[in-house]
């Protein structure tokens, strides 16, 4: 019995199997919802009268901000990777992810950065509280002073962490696992969204840790990014955040319309219409213009009008393909036989509230609209509509649609339906006010009795009470599916993707579901020797040590916070270790199957494939960063004049080190290549020498800048921002260099024992990518910061 | 919006006079869309529930065409309202005008205080004479705020380190219009309180009251 | 067999820093020197890239995820300056 129940959490634990991954991400992210809707109701309280007292304007504050944060990050997304998680695999027939152990990484981060923003509510001062866009100053130490909101910036660079691991793995796995016969053109419309969304997340979340990165440095290392008014103007922060946050915006969306072209088929016994249309248009205009509309959310920050009016016409353009969508969404329906089964509501009323939302976002493109419109209650209606009737509606339908799949059982479409009914009304009578309520600030905890505002307010709040009770509905009928619901034919709509058991079943690589994964248990090898393919106890080890230390961060001056940082990097070192030993020892091997479709990628080996997705996100990563310096150096009168603090000669040398570790490095490479151990083992010592070498040199010029009185902290202005951008940008540098020579013991060890052969060494290969990386960005950093 | 609506009819100043048109065409083509296009979906939906001896696999399955039409109408729709945009921009450029009062507009931690040409200053009021063009230069001391009058659709952010511009006509009706400019961006646990009133008065007691 | 091109790349490298360094002391902040030695930062990265991480070997497919994130960031740094005006 207690085995039993020892087993059955370790199954949950340490599980790496995609579709329990799947359900950890689905009930997660639908606590957090429920958090974020707690939040939602104690806000719409406040503000159903005028001039209430219920909350105050601290408190409120910090509940709209964490209700957005955690809506948006904690629970929109995430429920979208679980069912990404769950069928991506299944619609493309693949075993699992490409990268399990990585996958379940990717939970457990998301889940230690939610309980990061939870917490952050209960230390003194309070969470953040200056809006999810966390404009600065205002989220600096001066304005948000206490460890609340660096928490709650922590947690949110793990969750972009954990998002960028996930982006790597779910591109790999989209290209390079399908079953033999899932060409491109059969990819079913649910994982072309998802991909497109992931592709949207891979290079727009790296601006966004960037950005979290610099605001963090500036709490706890005092560096100065943000709070140097008088030296250059904070529009800084906005260009970063909102780089990352239109495309956002379809990282939201576009999973739901995933849900939504799968469910209209099916319900309406119709193939999509137009779909090369609605797939060629997100691929060539939606997710390459998506980087290239966000200032329209700073329009009113003062840039030059001919900027206005490029971004104002590149958002006007990009509405144009989701018009073309949504019309072949509705013309799918044309001839055809309409169940309006649950799924089949919901992706409806998704697509009525995307319509009205996507009108009101039209309006928001034109700079001359946006200066009534701006940071008005005119906006939260707006993305409302997108976020919560869209997006939300449009998961919904998913939820109805795979429930069955995932339990073996039907839920009851009575209850749902009229789920349904009172949710659609509810949320409209929450949200349409909000449209009229053009000049009402947002993000105000309490306002006059003035003209129609409370008549506006008091009826959005009833409209929340009802929307917000209607979900008591859904989370019934879930668990009374899960546990008790009558069986499910195998096939209930008659779906014709892989995800369900097809009749002729050309090319699944699974089972169809008997009973569904709750009480189902594998875990016969947990603790033994050698570990099940299935079960890993690392991923959640490694993220547990990483929240310990991190949980010290904000108390750091104190000998608690120090102990608590060390007690996490031993866990952390401790999980690491066993981690390579698994590979060390092929604990946990991934059998790949031989044959299957890989276009355009049949060349490149899955690691690969891997590695350059994830540098491709380093690109950007990086980039930020030396985007924010140049910035920053643009924007302040006056900087150190060259060679007068940095020594050339010395920045010069160290340059030739590391250019030359690069060359042994590629030395070695070739000597692998070639079969030669020897010889590889020698360039990687050698490697390893010219590296610690650089990193010797560079901590002793830090020592000498230091006590030239080169410091963040110093009284000039000017010195202070050039030693932060300085110290942070060369800091980081040395970090991936260091982080490098550590792989690059686990290496020589690996060689040693003789695992590297002519036919196998992609271990190599992936390090040579990672160290040229390395290389790459010190070619620019040296000129930026030793010679210009 | 509503009141607003209402306070605009009022008095016309011609800010707010360019923003109301622009408003007004935009929902027009807005209302339309939406109207036509939740109308076909609530169409097909009941003209093609499920039924007895149908067989929706019969008919071919729609292709690019419609997508190209729909595209096309939608394409002219956008680039009206586009151009129009573009041609209402005088709303957002501030006027070469040479009888313009320049006032300087401080943003802070919860407040907003206003220096006029001759270096008076008054505090959450902003006096300025009827139908005069005002051209405000914004900043803030602290974090972000924005500066914003509904009633003559302008607005503009106040922003730590930088000052930005904005101008509007004062409205012609003489009064105090309460609450008529508040803070649209949150700048802490105050942002709600961050209001101010619009004194307009005649153009003698301006003169008169500044000298004061 | 070491592959000669490895070592002339290198070469090329070492002597792009060289240059870089010649340059900053004789065009000391000046807008040409500037580009110079931004041209030089820039062809030391690519020779890298495509040597060292042998993106010249690679399928186009492969390319394409730098191209797109460096169009990406190309988009970012020159609008995020432009805005200072
Ligand atoms: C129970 C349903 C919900 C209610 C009653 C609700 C209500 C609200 C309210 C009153 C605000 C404050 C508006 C303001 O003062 O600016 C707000 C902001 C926001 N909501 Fe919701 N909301 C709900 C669901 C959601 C969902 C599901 C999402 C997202 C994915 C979401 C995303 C946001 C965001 C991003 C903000 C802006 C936060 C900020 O200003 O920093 N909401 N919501
Ligand atoms: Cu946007
Ligand atoms: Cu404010």
């Amino acid at each position: 019995m207690m085995e039993q129940a020892i087993n059955w959490l370790k199954g949950w634990l340490f599980t790496t199997n995609h579709k329990k991954v799947g359900i950890l991400y689905i009930f997660t992210s639908c606590y957090f919802g429920f958090v974020g809707a707690v939040l939602a109701l104690l806000m719409r309280t406040q503000l159903s009268v005028p001039d209430n007292n219920f909350l105050t304007g601290n408190f409120y504050n910090q509940a709209v901000t964490m209700h957005g944060v955690i809506m948006i990050f904690w629970f929109l997304s995430p429920l979208a990777i679980g069912f990404a998680n769950y069928f991506v695999p299944l619609q493309i027939g693949a075993e699992d992810l490409a990268f399990p152990r990585l996958n379940a990484l990717s939970y457990w981060l998301y889940l230690a950065g939610g309980i990061f923003e939870i917490i952050s509510f209960f230390v003194p001062g309070g969470s953040a509280n200056g809006g999810w866009t966390t404009y600065q100053p205002l989220g600096t130490s001066q304005f948000s002073p206490g460890a609340g909101p660096t928490l709650v910036f922590i947690g949110w660079i793990l969750l972009t962490v954990s998002v960028t691991l996930g982006s790597v793995n779910f591109i790999t796995t989209i290209f390079w696992m399908r079953a033999p016969g899932v060409t491109i053109s059969r990819i079913p419309m649910f994982t072309w969204f998802m991909f497109f969304t992931i592709v949207a997340m891979l290079f727009s979340f790296p601006a966004l840790i960037a950005a979290l990165v610099l605001l963090v440095s500036d709490r706890v290392l005092g560096t100065v990014f943000f709070s140097l008014a008088s030296i250059q103007p904070s529009i800084l922060w906005d260009n970063l955040f909102w780089f990352f946050g239109h495309p956002e915006v379809y990282i939201v969306l576009l999973p739901a319309f995933g849900v939504i072209a799968e469910v209209l088929q099916v319900f309406s016994g119709r193939p999509l219409a137009a779909k090369n249309v609605i797939l060629i248009s997100t691929a060539i205009i939606v997710l390459p213009l998506s980087f290239g509309v966000w200032m329209h959310h700073m329009f009113v920050t003062g840039v030059p009008l001919a900027l206005q009016n490029v971004f104002s016409i590149s958002t006007i353009a990009i509405s144009l393909p989701f018009d073309l969508i949504t019309l072949a969404f509705i013309e799918t329906l044309l001839h055809g036989n309409i169940r309006l089964n649950a799924p089949m509501l919901f992706a409806l009323g998704g697509i009525v509230l995307f319509i009205i939302g996507g009108i009101t976002g039209v309006f928001l493109s034109s700079p001359v609209l946006d200066r009534v419109f701006r940071g008005s209650y005119f906006v939260v209606g707006h993305f409302h509509y997108v976020m919560v009737g869209a997006a939300i509606f449009g998961l919904i339908a998913g939820i109805y649609y795979w429930l069955p799949r995932m339990t073996g059982r039907m839920y009851n479409e009575g209850l749902a339906k009229i789920h349904f009914i009172v949710s659609f009304i509810g949320f409209n009578v929450l949200y349409f006010p909000m449209n009229l309520l053009t000049d009402m600030p947002r993000r105000i905890f309490t306002y006059q009795s003035i003209g129609d505002w409370p008549l506006l307010n008091g009826v959005a709040s009833i409209g929340a009470y009802i929307f917000a009770l209607a979900q008591i509905a859904l989370a019934y009928q879930v668990l009374n599916t899960w546990f008790r619901g009558p069986p499910s034919p195998p096939n209930p709509w008659g779906a014709a993707t892989l995800e369900w058991p097809q009749v002729q079943t050309p090319v699944v690589g699974q089972e169809a579901p008997q009973g569904g994964w709750i009480g189902e248990l594998n875990t016969e090898n947990v603790g033994k020797e050698k570990l099940h393919d299935n079960l890993s106890s690392r991923p959640i080890l490694l993220t547990a040590g990483i929240f310990v230390a991190l949980l010290g961060v904000p108390y750091y001056s104190s000998s608690l916070g120090i102990a608590t940082i060390l007690i996490g990097l031993l866990i952390l070192a401790y999980s690491v270790i066993g981690w390579a030993m698994d590979d060390l020892k092929e604990r946990f091997v991934v059998q790949d199957s031989e044959a299957g479709e890989r276009w355009p990628f049949h060349l490149v080996s899955k690691l690969k494939l891997g590695m350059w997705t994830f540098l491709s996100s380093e690109i950007i990563f990086f980039g930020t960063f030396i985007g924010a310096y140049l910035y920053i150096r643009a924007a302040s009168p006056s900087w150190i004049a060259v060679g007068s603090v940095h020594s050339i000669p010395i920045g010069a040398l160290n340059t030739i080190l590391l250019v030359t570790s690069g060359l042994t490095m590629a030395l070695a490479l070739e000597s692998i290549r070639e079969g030669n151990q020897r010889n590889l083992l020698a360039f990687l010592g050698i490697t390893f020498l010219l590296g610690s070498a650089f990193m010797g040199i560079k901590v002793s010029e830090w020592a000498d800048l230091a006590s030239k009185g080169f410091l963040i902290s110093s009284q000039n202005q000017v010195i202070s921002i050039a030693a932060s951008s300085y110290y942070f940008l060369v800091g980081l540098h040395g970090a991936h260099v260091t982080a490098g020579l550590i792989v690059m013991i686990y290496l020589m060890k690996k060689t040693i024992n003789g695992q590297y052969t002519k036919e196998e060494h992609r271990g190599i290969e992936n390090f040579a990518l990672y160290w040229a990386f390395v290389d790459v960005i010190w070619c620019f950093l040296f000129p930026l910061f030793y010679l210009m | 919006m509503f009141g607003l609506l209402s306070m605009v009819l009022a008095a016309q100043p011609q800010t707010a006079e360019t923003f109301s048109q622009l408003f007004n065409l935009y929902l027009a083509f807005g209302t339309a869309a939406a109207v036509i296009v939740i109308s076909l979906l609530v169409f097909f939906v009941i003209r093609y529930r499920a039924r007895d001896g149908h067989d929706p696999s019969k008919y071919p399955v729609p292709g690019w065409k419609v997508a190209l039409i729909t595209a096309m109408i939608t394409l002219s729709v956008l680039v009206t309202a586009e151009y129009q945009t573009i041609a209402s921009e005088s709303n957002i450029t501030i006027p070469n005008d040479t009888n313009a009062i320049h006032i300087k507009v401080l943003g802070f931690q919860w407040g907003w205080s206003f220096t006029y040409p001759n270096g008076k200053t008054t505090l959450n009021n902003l006096t300025v004479p009827a139908g005069a063009v005002i051209i405000l230069n914004i900043t803030s001391r602290d974090v972000f705020h924005s500066f914003g009058i509904p009633m003559l659709a302008e607005k503009m952010d106040a922003i730590p380190g930088k000052v930005n511009t904005m101008w509007f006509q004062a409205p012609l009706q003489t009064g105090v219009y309460r609450d008529a400019i508040r803070c649209y961006e949150l700048c802490g646990a105050g942002h709600a309180l961050m209001i101010a009133n619009l004194t307009v008065v005649s153009q003698q007691s301006w003169q008169r009251w500044i000298s004061s | 067999m070491v592959k000669l091109s490895t070592l002339y790349v290198w070469a090329y490298i070492v002597a792009a820093v060289m240059a870089e360094v010649y340059i900053s002391a004789y065009m000391r902040s000046s807008a040409s020197g500037y580009t110079a030695i931004s041209l030089l930062a820039t062809s030391q990265a690519t020779a890298v890239v495509l040597f060292y991480m042998q993106l010249k070997e690679e399928p186009n497919s492969i390319r394409l995820f730098a191209v797109i994130a460096l169009m990406f960031l190309a988009a970012l740094l020159a609008a995020m300056i432009a805005t200072l005006g």
